[in-house]
């Protein structure tokens, strides 16, 4: 027996706003009124304060590597090129991304990096093509 | 406004082939979130205001094999060579179809196999005027039913509210809609010999038994 | 509780924390009073992604707290409510969060193929059943015991969506005749569309607290006074879908926690679970103890907010709308309304003892609660 589900979602109150920042170029955090903390991804609430968020800026596209791993295995089930996939956080910033690092940049946790955006967006995460080396 | 993550053909060119392949594999070229167009324009929120809504649409498929298990298995097997099985508790004295091995009133297990005629009388039933995908309207309704077996309803020890009997849902043809009732007899339709899989649908359907 | 709509523009975890900050601000405490967190949704297929309790673990303020997931299929909103009171009760916790929530929405283009995977593989998925089969199979053998027409039963569409055009969150408040309900279409007959509850998105919170911690946050409490949890077998071809034993067993032991003995007499509001038009008054019957009472009861209007059982004065599952596992919750929040005297326009005079009830999966779950003022 086959079930096919497909599936609609809305980004919600504070990824769309994330999602319309990628699609201008640019990353958008969000900002509790209270206690300053700023969150990429933006989040509609504080974590901390527990208090509705309504403020959003953006932040330098500059980022730091918390981790990273290199994978060959792809969501098709195939092997391919391989990826070397990092997880970062925005200077100053709480959270974080998973993303790709670029094939010429040596990974290594601490290290700075920033986003390298397409040249045509629509508002995905892939408008992000990867990350690279920030200097 | 509401904006919807649409990967067009010149988007997914610039994208490696793996990530291309996958999005196009979770069909998300498709035409969605129409429904999602002026939601904006009602009352949603008392916390807070979205200006520009971003919509994605994902696909997921699941695909199953299931197995009957030792007393379906027992019971399909019946189903091909034109036979009703069930199982009788020791305890109660139920007759159990679907066939299980184990009763759940005596929580003791079941071993002994009896067959059944196939006559049934309607314990409930139903005109489905639409299909499996309720946006698809039947010109003619399908007869759903209830059916349990002759000589099997029993109550339970204590209630006189719970009753048991042997029973399966199956299609009732053969009979104009208007004329189905609630303790009407049937009998079931066996598919040919060499039609039968070991499936539910080896009894074609049921039928009215006349009087 | 949030807005129940056909679609919300947030996401989950945020309307779970929409649902919970009200409920906090209401009851004057912080995320970090709350000492465990018990939440509630249908399954993860509805969402679209695997193990979706864990969204609510953040907006609930359940962060590093105990935290649990309860699933009885569709009754899963009143069974929240059980298992906040057993927090409660067995003296581990003082303030427990319960919350409920549900997105219908995700499914595209509709929840319908979701619902259909109920049905068991071997025997019943290859007759291409969809889910309103088992309702108008329940629905007629209903009717047909009790000698019941459409015109009864189309009342409570009439009568809830009407109670719900006071309900400032609900999706379907509407006015409507006995006649729309009968010349909407026939989907599977007996049921037409208009006996049927929408599918929705929306969240609920309720804070339970013990005795003492409860006389500190408010001067009207609403108390826990009995629960009670019921399943029938899974063998559904088997049982006699003409009344529902298990919410009468369920509702049984809820009663004898309360010492409640003529519930008819001594329950001042009832909140029965109501997706479909009949579920109202075969669930009515159990709570009752009487097969066939609440028919009876709705033609004499008794039903009504201003009768002299109200029976769904939130507007119900039809009215206000059915996000599954938010939609009961929303029931057992009706019952804090209605008790503590803040129902507002929804207000029945003289409410002190109520009674809510959920109903799921494949016609076999009761659940009930028994609240007093
Ligand atoms: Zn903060
Ligand atoms: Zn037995």
């Amino acid at each position: 027996m086959d079930i096919e589900s497909q599936y609609e979602y809305p980004a919600g109150v504070a990824l769309s706003k994330f999602l319309e920042g990628l699609r201008n170029g640019k990353i958008i955090a969000s900002r509790c009124e209270k206690c300053f903390s700023k969150h990429v991804p933006p989040r509609a609430y504080c974590l901390d304060c527990f208090k509705p968020i309504n403020e959003y800026i953006e932040v330098d596209p500059v980022a730091e590597v918390q981790t990273y791993t290199r994978s060959r295995l792809l969501a098709v089930g195939e092997t391919g090129e391989e990826i070397v996939w990092v997880f970062v956080r925005f200077v100053d910033t709480l959270g974080g991304l998973l993303h790709m690092l670029d094939t010429a940049t040596t990974p290594r946790i601490g290290l700075k990096v920033k986003p390298v955006f397409r040249e045509k967006r629509v508002g995905s995460i892939h408008d992000i093509k990867c990350f690279t080396a920030a200097d | 406004m509401t904006s919807r993550i649409i990967y067009t053909h010149d988007y997914l060119q610039q994208l490696p082939q793996a990530f291309r392949q996958h999005l196009l594999k979770n069909g998300l070229n498709k035409e969605y979130g129409k429904d999602w167009e002026d939601i904006l324009n009602k009352e949603y929120s008392e916390t807070w205001r979205v200006e520009n809504l971003v919509l994605s649409h994902w696909k997921i498929l699941c695909r199953y094999a299931h197995t009957p298990g030792e007393a379906l298995a027992e019971f399909l097997v019946g189903l091909r060579e034109g036979r009703l099985l069930g199982t009788r508790c020791s305890g109660c004295g139920r007759v159990l179809i679907p066939p299980r091995l184990f009763c759940e009133w005596c929580l003791r297990e079941v071993s002994d196999w009896v067959e059944h005629s196939g006559e049934a009388f309607v314990s409930t039933y139903s005109l489905a005027y639409i299909g499996t995908d309720p946006g698809v309207r039947l010109a003619e309704p399908n007869i759903v039913a209830v059916l349990w077996f002759k000589d099997t309803v029993k109550e339970t020890p204590s209630s006189k509210t719970v009753l048991h009997a042997a029973g399966l849902m199956h299609m009732i043809r053969e009979c104009r809609p208007e004329d189905v009732r609630i303790g009407m007899r049937v009998k079931p339709v066996w598919r040919p010999v060499e039609q039968r899989r070991g499936s539910i649908l080896d009894i074609s359907h049921f039928k009215p038994a006349g009087e | 509780m949030t807005y129940f709509r056909s679609m919300l523009p947030m996401t989950s975890e945020e309307m779970v924390f929409e649902a919970v900050r009200k409920c906090l601000d209401d009851a004057g405490l912080d995320a970090g009073d709350v000492d465990a967190v018990v939440c509630g949704s249908a399954p993860d297929a509805f969402d679209g992604y695997h193990h979706k309790g864990l969204v609510a673990v953040e907006p609930s303020g359940a962060f590093a707290k105990p935290f649990s997931r309860v699933f009885v299929g569709g009754g899963t909103g009143v069974g929240v409510t059980i298992s906040g009171w057993w927090h409660i009760a067995s003296g581990l916790f003082d303030k427990v969060l319960v919350v409920a929530w549900e997105k219908m929405s995700h499914p595209y283009p509709h929840a319908q193929p979701l619902f259909r995977s109920i049905f068991e593989p071997i025997l019943e998925q290859p007759l291409g059943p969809n889910l309103i089969w088992i309702f108008a199979l329940e629905m007629r053998r209903y009717m047909e015991r009790h000698r019941l027409d459409k015109e009864l039963i189309a009342r409570v569409a009439v009568k809830n969506k009407a109670n719900a055009m006071d309900h400032p969150y609900a999706q379907l408040g509407a006015k409507i005749t006995v006649d729309d309900v009968l010349k909407s279409p026939v989907l599977v007959w007996p049921v037409h569309r208009l006996d049927i509850s929408p599918t929705s998105d929306g969240a609920v919170a309720l804070l339970f607290a013990s005795e003492h911690e409860a006389k500190k946050i408010t001067d009207t409490p609403v108390w826990v006074d009995g629960v009670g949890a019921c399943l029938d077998s899974q063998y559904w071809t088997n049982r006699d879908l003409s009344y529902p034993y298990y919410v009468y067993l369920a509702a049984q032991q809820a009663y004898k926690m309360a010492g409640i003995t003529n519930p008819l007499k001594e329950i001042d509001v009832f909140e029965p679970y109501d997706p479909f038009t009949y579920k109202e008054l075969h669930h009515l019957d159990a709570l009752l103890g009487k097969p066939g009472l609440a028919p009876q009861l709705l033609k004499e209007g008794q039903l009504e907010r201003d009768g002299d059982h109200p029976t769904s004065p939130s507007g119900g599952l039809l009215g206000v709308g059915n996000p599954i596992a938010a939609a009961g919750l929303m029931k057992v929040a009706e019952l804090y309304w209605q008790l503590s005297g803040r129902a507002g326009k929804r207000q029945v005079p003289n409410a002190y003892v109520g009674v809510a009830q959920a109903w799921g999966d494949l016609m076999q779950v009761g659940q009930v609660v028994v609240c007093r003022a």
